[in-house]
């Protein structure tokens, strides 16, 4: 089964975490969620820093779903910092944010990211973007270390 | 004494003398010719009288003689005192003996020891004559007469005397007459010199010399003053002409090719603040310390091949002030025997020159203004798309937490809550979405009317199919769409069209009266090379009152509260079409359905 990856969601807006937790647990989506709240704190877990070191707690998620507005370092930073990285070649990025310019998607798909998605503006829609998520990524698509 | 008068004296003196000398020269031979024949005629008569009074002595001494009577042979000689004279007198008897002799102390040594042959010698600065003393035919005795040439040097002396007072008279007269004649034929003369002289001197060519005769002299002065006239018609027009170029403000010069300042008008004077003086004879491009645009080399090379030249040069006033002159150089190649000269007209165009410099340096600081206008227009406009870029990404934010909350409070708590609480959530959520919306439309609309487009051919029916065929609202049986294919490929934008056909499409169902279906009717025709797409419902229509209002940003004129909406979609449409070179219109009227038209350049321009 699937369920034992991990998901990395990467939001510094606690509502948006509240609402992304409420529709992944709407679309029954069982993965365990881990939440860091800056770029600088996604960096050092995907890198194992400090606490992070314990992938017992902290496990490396398969998915990162990451915003690209963020404190410290931003989404695009992570982004090109994760594909710098050899033992994060395999992850999906997915970047998840409230902009929808053509300069933030082209430059997120130049860096490396999987896919790209804008927030809905409903929780309802929310709702569905998560079922889809769970039925594309999570049940259709293989990962490369399995 | 001025030179000039050094001919007139010699002249007049040489006249004269001229005029002495001949009459000097007549005079003495006049006189010569008189006293030589004085002295021979003088001659002549002493020798007569001397013979006459011989005679009668001889005549009245033969009575005495012939008695022997010495006593009044001393009478009768002594009688001889009468003639000054005679100087000496002696009778000799017929044997050749003294017999009686005058004067009576006279020493008998001092006459000729015997009487000499009968006649008359001149002798001893005298005559000396002997004469015979005859009595009845015989020869009784020799008279002996001697005289002095006393008298003929009295005489003679007399006559010097007079033709000296003649000759003192005959000259003056000469001088007189030679004074007055030199003056009839030096007079003339004399005047032309003088006239010729005034001319050299003061360069008044208005003199003229007084025509004095009728002579060949007079014909000179005619000439003279004929020729005089045609200089001063000469010089009388130069002058006119000298004038002229005087009033010419601009500076005529004249210059050879060796560069040497020949001519200079007073224009030249009041531009340079050189005075004729000055310049005349300098080196003009010394003097003014032009400055060529171009080597001069290739001036003087254009000036002998073209004849002219004109362009602007800097030159310097003689107060060192630098001008900018306009300047136009004519060759002139002279006439036959004149050396070749550039006359060159220049005028101050140092006012213009600055005037352009200042619009130069103006228009520089105006660009530099402008530029940096720009730069900061352009900076705002980043700080806009940054706040736009902001506004959808934190404004957002809080609305989908709001729209977030108030569904999870519905569904997790719904069944604990009355119909009233149930109802503020409604409304918190409904105007969290419209807010959103409102967002949405602004940011669409700042999008089209900031971006970049190309434009290029569009396949508008292949964009109106998918817009349609993605959108449920636009069909059956929301809505019933006919199109009218084939229609006109225009020229436009992807996504500027799609935003168009979109919110058309979205106003045309969403205001039609109730229980209406909406039916739109969709057709392009050529208008003008242009093509229009018509767009054309069965809706509630506009009054035409608000036609244009409708296109502006929040111009809806229909309550949000019975149709919803922005008030922001026709504004983008209209922002769309203009940033495609483009119109949007409207024919309609309420209750009539919208006819509402795209005009769009064809596909093919």
């Amino acid at each position: 089964m699937t369920t034992h990856r991990a998901i990395l969601l990467v939001e510094d807006n606690e509502d948006d975490v509240f609402l992304m937790k409420r529709a992944l647990k709407a679309a029954r989506v069982m993965n365990p969620l881990y939440v860091v709240e800056d770029g600088q704190e996604a960096v050092d877990y995907l890198g194992g820093a400090g606490k992070f070191a314990n992938r017992e707690s902290y496990p490396l998620p398969a998915v990162v779903f990451l915003d690209l507005k963020l404190p410290l370092i931003s989404g695009h930073d992570v982004l090109a910092w994760i594909r710098r990285q050899y033992a994060l070649e395999s992850v999906v990025v997915i970047v998840l944010t409230s902009s929808n310019e053509a300069s933030d998607l082209s430059r997120s798909y130049a860096l490396g990211a999987n896919s790209y998605l804008v927030k809905p503006p409903t929780p309802e829609q929310l709702e569905e973007l998560a079922k889809a998520f769970k039925w594309y990524w999570l049940e259709y698509n293989q990962f490369a270390n399995d | 004494m001025t030179p000039g008068s050094e001919p007139k004296k010699s002249l007049q003196k040489r006249v004269r003398a001229v005029i002495l000398l001949a009459s000097v020269i007549v005079l003495f031979v006049t006189a010569g010719a008189f006293v030589t024949y004085e002295a021979v005629s003088f001659q002549y008569r002493l020798v007569r009288n001397l013979s006459t009074l011989a005679r009668v002595i001889a005549d009245n001494s033969a009575a005495p003689l012939a008695f022997d009577n010495k006593a009044v042979a001393d009478e009768i000689l002594a009688a001889l005192r009468a003639e000054p004279d005679i100087e000496a007198a002696a009778i000799y008897d017929g044997r050749g003996n003294l017999f009686a002799k005058y004067p009576p102390a006279l020493q008998p040594a001092a006459l000729p020891a015997r009487p000499g042959r009968p006649g008359y010698e001149f002798k001893n600065n005298g005559l000396v004559l002997f004469e015979p003393i005859t009595q009845e035919v015989k020869q009784i005795g020799t008279l002996y007469l001697q005289s002095s040439f006393r008298g003929l040097y009295e005489q003679l002396w007399r006559y010097g005397l007079i033709v000296l007072a003649v000759l003192c008279g005959a000259f003056i007269a000469a001088l007189i007459l030679s004074t007055l004649l030199q003056k009839r034929i030096s007079g003339p003369i004399l005047a032309l010199t003088h006239a010729a002289e005034t001319i050299t001197q003061r360069g008044d060519y208005s003199v003229r010399a007084p025509k004095l005769t009728d002579d060949e002299l007079g014909t000179l002065t005619d000439a003279f003053n004929r020729m005089l006239s045609e200089t001063q018609d000469n010089q009388d027009r130069l002058a006119e002409q000298a004038r002229l170029l005087d009033l010419s403000t601009d500076a005529i010069i004249v210059r050879d090719l060796q560069g040497t300042i020949r001519f200079w008008n007073r224009g030249a004077e009041e531009l340079y603040g050189w005075s004729q003086s000055e310049a005349l004879g300098k080196q003009k491009h010394q003097l003014l310390q032009t400055e060529f645009s171009e080597p001069l080399e290739q001036i003087t090379d254009r000036l002998q091949r073209e004849g002219r030249w004109a362009g602007e040069l800097v030159q310097r006033r003689r107060d060192g002030g630098r001008i900018h002159v306009s300047t136009r150089w004519v060759l002139d190649s002279g006439m036959a025997g004149r050396l070749p000269r550039v006359l060159i007209t220049d005028n101050d165009i140092t006012l213009r020159k600055q005037a352009e410099e200042l619009m130069r340096s103006e228009a520089k600081r105006l660009d530099a203004l402008v530029a940096q206008r720009t730069a900061r227009l352009q900076e705002t406009v980043g700080e806009l798309e940054a706040f736009s870029y902001s506004i959808s990404h934190d404004m957002r934010a809080p609305l989908r937490a709001m729209q977030g909350y108030a569904n999870a409070l519905l569904s997790d708590y719904g069944a604990s809550l009355n119909a009233e609480a149930r109802h503020y959530l409604d409304r918190i959520f409904r105007s969290a979405n419209r807010l959103d919306l409102l967002i949405q439309d602004v940011l669409s609309y700042s999008r089209v009317a900031k971006g970049q487009i190309d434009l290029q051919p569009v396949d508008f029916e292949r964009l109106l199919n998918d817009v349609i065929s993605t959108t449920p609202e636009f069909q059956e049986p929301q809505a019933r769409i006919i199109v009218e294919r084939p229609l006109h490929r225009v020229r436009g934008h992807d996504a500027y069209l799609t935003q168009c056909i979109t919110n058309l499409l979205a106003n045309a169902v969403k205001f039609v009266p109730e229980r209406v279906v909406p039916e739109i009717r969709i057709r392009s025709e050529r208008f003008n090379g242009q093509v229009r797409v018509w767009f054309e419902d069965n809706g509630i229509g506009i009054d035409p009152l608000h036609n244009e209002r409708i296109f502006q940003i929040f111009g809806q004129v229909y309550p949000e509260k019975k149709y919803g909406g922005t008030g922001i979609g026709l504004a983008i449409v209209s922002k769309a079409v203009q940033r495609m070179n483009g119109e949007v219109g409207v024919i309609s009227g309420l209750d009539k359905g919208s006819r509402f038209w795209l005009l769009l350049n064809h596909g093919d321009t």
